[in-house]
């Protein structure tokens, strides 16, 4: 596993693009054998650890830190899913133009940095990861971005690191109060192996207390976590950040950031807030299920004002990754898997929305939806490929985002049964399907239909290429396949919901 | 959860598969064999057909369950498979069946069209859809296959997508019957949550409470308005005749508006008996606002389109109120004569119509074919006849069905006999109209025999051979309709509301009055204005405020705290470089000051030496005068 991680800035002299598509293929080979090696019954798979750096702190005990890296069923989803689209996101980016050597020296730091982050099992070692997918995010808008370039990236910037400082807070309360058995030496430890485990809380730590309501430790650390991860993912109100950054960002930024860089925020949640925190989490599950409705409405109905299409994309990210956090508020095994399957499937389908953009938008230099009419009619392949994306991300039936969304759904009204959260929050959340049908097949309506009209003028609209096709087949491939086999996926999905509730309840008895 | 029934029966996979093939294989095809795709199609679903005929005779009595795990969730699992029963069996015949006929029909109708092979796909994935929905003997499917016929509803209405008027309706009919899923979808939530499984042949079995029958029939009863345009959600089907004249036959009459109340029938044991009245209620309505809208058109398509909802109302209300038989034998009727009133009214618009310009479908111009389309005409008398309930067709036994369950509630008894005369009434007046001799249409195209033969194939279907040996019996040889004691007197009715519709049609429309009724009578108008005002206006509004929310509100906070957090550090700045810096700048300047002055004691100058000497004599001299002057 810890190959995957090799990957580190070559600065080759020649051909960059090159050594980044040998490395994204090298990936996507090991990742190929890590999964033929994969074992869905066993916890942990390739785990690897080596010290990191040990401080003696006198009567503190040990600052100590340790490289520990390993894939389950929850990560080994997503890990496959950034292999797959990092590697999409070098061939859309094949011909970018200034600046070579810096951009494919930042695309390298941000591929190893975001797997690094889905591997990542000491606290310390994720957050350093996590805040180094920030710095070549930052450049890479900044730099190669649109007209409002600047803007966007440092508003993505300012509000992720503000996001950052609360989970570094979260994190410190946590290191806290925890200890690790093997070295008693240590007072406290990162290890997330540890912190999961409520044997290792430390008498008298600032988590060691029973109450979870506002107001409290427990309260307050995953309030700051939530907080942290909510921005990352993002969440209303604390969106802001990502239709900038979405329109701002050149294609294969804007698919990184859609399909991976979001999934983050839903990632370190299951990773370790939830499992260490889990009768707050419980608490304030009405909460959390709350801002997830309001993310899946608000979302949507931005997506119906947009103008620009990569806007609108944007904003449909927002609603459903409010799904994500509707399953995860839910806490029931169909929901908590929902919300894994709803971020892998979103995670393929937005990458492909992104790229359909970008490859109408290298051809014209315009997104406005107003500006085209009866594309259908010139580009059949691309019309077709809009049509499935634009279909899987509704939710129909055959395509991934289909079984995440109605597994959230089984999984908030079973919710709802338990008194978890209210029913009405499970019967508003099903209006987003609604409305994202009603954006999307508006759009298709607007673009798609009618008689042929485009303000860009008829001629640049060239048939697309093959490496158009190369980046766009696999990614309608398997929307398709997730869809019509969830059982794929879900294989190492069921045994990591099922180890998570488990630790879940017997927390909160 | 008992998912290990292992009834297998090759035949369904097969015959569910050939269509898909067909879906595949047209648009693989397409770009270069164009001309081949429209034989494939129609040989695949002749095999497909095949099939469930074979099924169909197997499973004549009956039933038999096969399920197979689709996906698992934690410890549940969701299974996949079919569940035969005679009801569903029967069903999935006629889906076949018409499908079969409407592809052959095609062959002739889209001739030279563009897109056929798009075309063809879609008609076969709408078949291998309308056929998993079924069969499938798991909810969840079923869910799945009742979204996928609303694609590819939605693809054949948008078929000529140049046209602006075909993508708004197929957007619309999508919409409609995206509002209804989430009515099943919800309903298969509550089931989920209660009842824990979505399994039918389980769920068949569990006593569920009386509130959770009223709720999920509830959200069913919104599903079956949408897809089966029942009141309020009627408005997209008239639109939907955008779409080619067969995909009208198959979908929006014969098949997919009739799976709403396919599943009423299925679900109906889910149905507490407040929701069966409000079903009931819905029904009825929609019976008259149907025959309402029909009688108000002009447009062959779209008094059929009317006449559909008006049939479906009245389905509804027959499952609502008399028998799921009973109103799934006017279902199967229906498919028939319906789809041979479409596909007649489509052979006489290509009869009249002329290449390159708008199909011309207003009765009012389409008279004057009896001379050179006599067997359309006929085929298409038959099925007028059939849905007026004339005896000795189908449709005639099938409302007779209804009417006798109904006969003891004088009040539905009455109801459902004055939407019988409506229905005859509008029959007869579309007739009137194609039948006179004048005014002789423009031009005339022959209707080439591919499209006559499904024509007469469903004209026949469409007499009482179609349901019964015995014309004035629904006796039958369909073992899924129960037997119903007969009173002589419900016919008696039935055959006097006949007679008078037809009588006030011949009073009314013998003339061929041609005044168009002014919009506001046509119940589209208010619906259309009501989803208007109630959904799309108050969502684009809202829209534009959360836009504007996030644009100056949300943002807006964002900016002015940046604003003021840069205000702030150039007020921190200066106070930095006057205040602090001058204040340290000051003591520098002083000892700098100072330190030059001193220096220059020891400078090594004469001068300043000597400028010294005399400012320290001057000193003290004025000391010295000043001690004198006080002493």
């Amino acid at each position: 596993m810890g190959l995957l991680l090799l990957v580190v800035p070559v600065r080759f002299q020649s051909v960059f693009r090159m050594a980044a598509l040998v490395v994204g293929v090298a990936q996507l080979i090991l990742f190929a054998l890590l999964l033929a090696s994969f074992d869905a019954s066993q916890p942990w798979h390739g785990l690897e650890q080596a010290a990191w750096f040990s401080i003696d702190l006198g009567t503190w005990g040990k600052l100590q830190a340790s490289y520990l890296v390993a894939v389950d069923g929850l990560s080994v989803g997503l890990v496959g899913l950034s292999v797959l689209v990092l590697l999409l996101a070098v061939v859309s980016s094949w011909h970018v133009q200034e600046n070579i050597k810096g951009y494919w020296s930042l695309l390298l730091i941000l591929n190893g940095s975001i797997i690094g982050s889905f591997c990542a099992l000491d606290l310390l070692l994720f957050y350093v990861f996590f805040e180094f997918m920030l710095i070549p995010m930052y450049f890479l808008i900044g730099i190669w971005g649109g007209p409002r370039r600047e803007y966007a990236s440092i508003k993505f910037f300012l509000y992720t690191l503000a996001g950052s400082i609360f989970i570094l807070m979260g994190i410190i309360l946590v290191y806290l109060s925890y200890q690790d058995p093997t070295q008693p030496a240590v007072a406290h430890t990162f290890n997330i192996l540890h912190i999961t485990n409520p044997l290792q809380l430390l008498i008298d730590s600032p988590l060691y207390t029973a109450d979870a309501t506002l107001g409290s430790y427990r309260g307050w650390t995953f309030l700051l976590f939530f907080l942290g991860f909510a921005i990352k993912l993002p969440a209303v109100p604390l969106h802001t950040w990502l239709p900038d950054a979405h329109v701002e960002a050149p294609t294969a930024i804007s698919v990184i950031l859609a399909a991976l860089l979001l999934k983050i925020g839903g990632y370190g949640l299951l990773r370790f807030v939830y499992p260490v925190l889990p009768d707050a989490a419980q608490h304030f599950s009405p909460w959390v299920a709350g801002v997830g409705l309001l993310s899946i409405i608000y979302g949507a109905m931005n997506a119906l004002a947009s103008k620009d299409l990569k806007r609108l994309v944007a904003y449909s990210s927002v609603s459903h990754m409010g799904f994500v956090l509707l399953g995860l508020a839910s806490g029931t095994s169909e929901g908590v898997g929902g919300a894994v399957y709803q971020m892998i499937s979103h995670g393929l389908i937005s990458a492909m929305l992104f790229l359909l953009v970008g490859v109408l938008y290298d051809r014209t230099h315009d997104r406005q939806i107003s500006h085209y009419s009866g594309l259908a009619e010139r580009m059949k392949p691309f019309t077709a490929f809009v049509l499935i994306a634009f279909f899987a991300s509704m939710g129909i039936p055959g395509f991934s985002g289909f079984i995440g969304e109605v597994m959230i759904f089984l999984g908030a009204f079973r919710a709802a049964e338990l008194g978890i959260f209210g029913l009405w929050i499970a019967i508003t959340a099903t209006t987003g399907l609604l409305l994202g049908a009603a954006y999307y097949l508006w759009t298709i309506q607007r673009m798609f239909f009618g008689p042929f009209h485009s303000r860009a003028g008829e001629h640049n609209l060239v048939p697309l290429t093959t490496r158009e096709y190369v980046m766009l087949l696999p990614l309608a491939v398997a929307t398709i396949l997730l869809g019509v086999f969830p059982q794929l996926l879900l294989h190492y999905i069921n045994p990591f919901v099922q180890a998570f509730l488990v630790s879940f309840s017997s927390l909160t008895d | 959860m008992n998912v290990a029934s292992t009834d297998w029966n090759a035949w369904v996979p097969i015959a569910l598969a050939l269509p898909l093939v067909s879906f595949v294989v047209s648009f693989w095809m397409g770009p270069r064999y164009g001309w081949l795709v429209p034989l494939m199609a129609t040989a695949l679903l002749l095999a497909g057909w095949v099939c469930t005929t074979v099924i169909l005779v197997d499973h004549s009595a009956g039933t038999s369950h096969f399920a197979v795990p689709w996906f698992s969730l934690g410890t549940d699992v969701i299974p996949i498979g079919w569940w035969l029963s005679p009801r569903s069996v029967t069903m999935l015949w006629v889906v076949y069946t018409i499908s079969l006929l409407v592809h052959v029909y095609s062959i002739g109708y889209m001739a030279g069209e563009g897109g056929i092979a798009r075309y063809f796909a879609w008609l076969g994935f709408f078949t291998f859809a309308m056929g998993g929905l079924v069969v499938s003997s798991n909810l969840l499917v079923t869910f799945c296959c009742w979204e996928l016929v609303g694609l590819s509803s939605y693809r054949l209405i948008g078929h000529w997508h140049q046209q602006p008027a075909a993508g708004a309706a197929a957007t619309k009919a999508f919409l409609v019957n995206r509002l209804g899923d989430i009515g099943l979808l919800v309903a298969l939530m509550l089931l989920w949550s209660r009842a824990g499984t979505l399994d039918m042949p389980a769920l068949t079995a569990m006593a569920l409470s009386e509130e959770t029958k009223t709720a999920v029939g509830l959200c069913v009863l919104l599903a079956l308005a949408g897809k089966s345009a029942q009141f309020p959600l009627l408005h997209w089907l008239p639109d939907a005749m955008a779409g080619p004249t067969p995909v009208s036959a198959l979908i929006h009459a014969a098949t997919m508006v009739a799976a709403g109340v396919y599943l009423f029938v299925q679900l109906h044991f889910l149905f507490s008996a407040d929701a069966l009245a409000v079903a009931a209620v819905v029904g009825l309505l929609t019976l008259f606002v149907g025959g309402w809208g029909a009688l108000t058109q002009f447009d062959v398509k779209k008094i059929l389109a009317y006449s559909t909802i008006s049939q479906l109302g009245l389905m509804v209300a027959g499952v609502a109120l008399a028998s799921p038989e009973a109103g799934f034998a006017h279902l199967f009727t229906h498919a028939f004569f319906k789809a041979g009133l479409f596909l007649g009214a489509g052979a006489l618009i290509h009869a009249v119509s002329r290449h390159g310009h708008a199909p011309q479908q207003d009765i009012r111009h389409m008279g004057g074919l009896w001379q050179s389309h006599r067997l359309v005409l006929v085929c298409f008398a038959v099925c007028a006849a059939s849905l007026a309930g004339m005896p000795l067709t189908s449709g005639f036994l099938s409302k007779e069905g209804l009417l006798l369950h109904v006969r003891h509630h004088s009040f539905y008894f009455g109801v459902m006999a004055t939407a019988s005369f409506v229905t005859t009434l509008y029959s007869a007046r579309m007739v009137f109209y194609l039948l006179s001799p004048t005014p002789q249409a423009a031009a005339t195209h022959p209707v080439p025999a591919i499209m006559q033969l499904p024509l007469f194939v469903l004209s026949v279907g469409s007499l009482f051979i179609g349901l019964s040996a015995s014309p004035l019996s629904i006796q039958s040889w369909w073992p899924v309709f129960d037997a119903i004691e007969s009173a002589p007197w419900v016919m008696v009715v039935s055959l006097a509301v006949l007679v008078v519709g037809v009588g006030v049609a011949w009073r009314l429309y013998r003339h061929r009055p041609t005044a168009t009724l002014h919009a506001r009578w046509v119940p589209q108008t208010w619906l259309d204005a009501a989803q208007k005002h109630i959904a799309v206006t108050p969502a684009l509004q809202a829209s534009r405020l959360t836009h504007h929310a996030d644009r100056r509100w949300l943002d807006g906070v964002l900016h002015a705290a940046s604003y003021g957090y840069v205000t702030c550090s150039f007020v921190i700045g200066w106070v930095d470089r006057v205040l602090i810096d001058g204040w340290v700048t000051t003591v520098t300047h002083a000892a700098k000051g100072g330190g030059k002055l001193f220096r220059s004691l020891v400078n090594g100058k004469i001068q300043s030496y000597l400028a010294w000497g005399m400012l320290a004599l001057l000193s003290f001299m004025v000391w010295m005068l000043y001690q004198l002057a006080h002493r």
